[in-house]
């Protein structure tokens, strides 16, 4: 009976061994699939910049060097923080900036005491992604982007707002990005990560992110 | 007396619009550039208006592409496409293009 037992035990680790490897693969793809063009269309700014400006080549070459230093740190760990993501966002902002100028307008808002928080990596990017190169990169005008951080309950809500272009113009609630960021918040959080889009007025989208405070993203899923 | 020609530069990104006037400075000095656009409809008028002899576009700009302004004047006015992205050569030439620059 024992022997049984022992048996059904290791075939249940074995099975689950199995599954968290299927998981964890499969991130890895997802997060592969984070868009490349971005760093094409960033060096050959930087190539302008060494002719013409050379202090502002270099300070660009400097924001990229940080957001994929911090990009290949985070994609590469399960876990990162609050706080370490949003500086890899701003400093992905800051190279766009360099590239669109007085188009581009950023604001990152999240309270101190939030920095600290578990999350896991690369949710937020593909969502500021969206906003800037569907919603206000076609508007001649550009736009605004606000990223704000707070607490609802017992979840962390991440907002995403910008003053682009809204539905209408594109599959904003469709790419692959958007559908990488429910699939890995599914995956991770089981039905207490959530996505979701509305319309922010006057115009544009937010993007709303939710996730458990500060709890394991593994242990919530089994919950 | 060469003949001076005149051309315009349109790119959403200014220190694009930057560096390729200060490249064609160094190799084409009797080149005038008489405009700089930052959008696919500013190009278009300026275009229009100034009757440059060469357009120097960006395929991907806001409000218009470097591809539907090309499509407006090829019949007057000569193009040059500036793009990050070759998979554009095809369609640039289609455009009547006569040289694209990567």
């Amino acid at each position: 009976m024992a022997q049984i037992r022992e048996l059904a035990d290791q075939e249940r680790i074995r099975r689950l061994t199995s599954e968290k490897q299927t998981i964890q693969t499969q991130l890895k793809l997802l997060q592969a699939q984070i868009e490349p063009h971005f760093l094409f269309n960033t060096l050959s700014t930087i190539a302008s910049l060494l002719d013409t400006d050379a202090d502002a080549g270099k300070a660009m070459l400097t924001d990229l060097t940080r957001y994929l230093r911090a990009s290949l740190t985070t994609t590469r760990a399960a876990r990162t923080t609050l706080g370490t993501e949003l500086e890899l966002i701003a400093a992905y902002l800051n190279i766009l900036k360099g590239r669109m100028g007085r188009r581009l307008q950023v604001t990152i808002d999240i309270p101190e005491e939030m920095k600290p928080l578990p999350l896991a990596p690369m949710l937020i990017q593909p969502l500021v992604e969206n906003a800037v190169i569907h919603g206000i990169d076609p508007q001649i005008e550009g736009g605004a982007i606000e990223i704000r951080v707070q607490r609802n309950d017992g979840a962390v809500e991440i907002v995403v707002a910008d003053t682009g272009c809204g539905f209408s113009m594109d599959s904003r609630n469709g790419g692959v990005g958007i559908a990488n960021v429910r699939e890995r918040l599914a995956a991770l959080y089981g039905d207490r990560g959530r996505l979701r889009f509305t319309e922010n007025r006057p115009n544009g989208v937010r993007a709303i992110i939710e996730v458990p405070y500060a709890d394991n993203p593994s242990r919530d899923h089994r919950r | 007396m060469p003949t001076t020609l005149r051309a315009i530069i349109a790119d959403d990104e200014a220190p694009l619009r930057r560096a390729l006037k200060t490249q064609l400075g160094r190799v084409w000095p009797a080149l005038s550039i008489c405009a700089e656009a930052e959008n696919g409809i500013e190009a278009l008028e300026q275009i229009t208006t100034l009757r440059p002899d060469i357009a120097f576009l960006d395929i991907r700009m806001p409000g218009m592409s470097g591809m539907d302004v090309a499509r407006e004047v090829a019949a007057f006015c000569r193009i040059v496409f500036i793009t990050a992205y070759d998979q554009f050569a095809v369609e640039a030439f289609e455009n009547e293009a006569v040289d694209y620059l990567l």
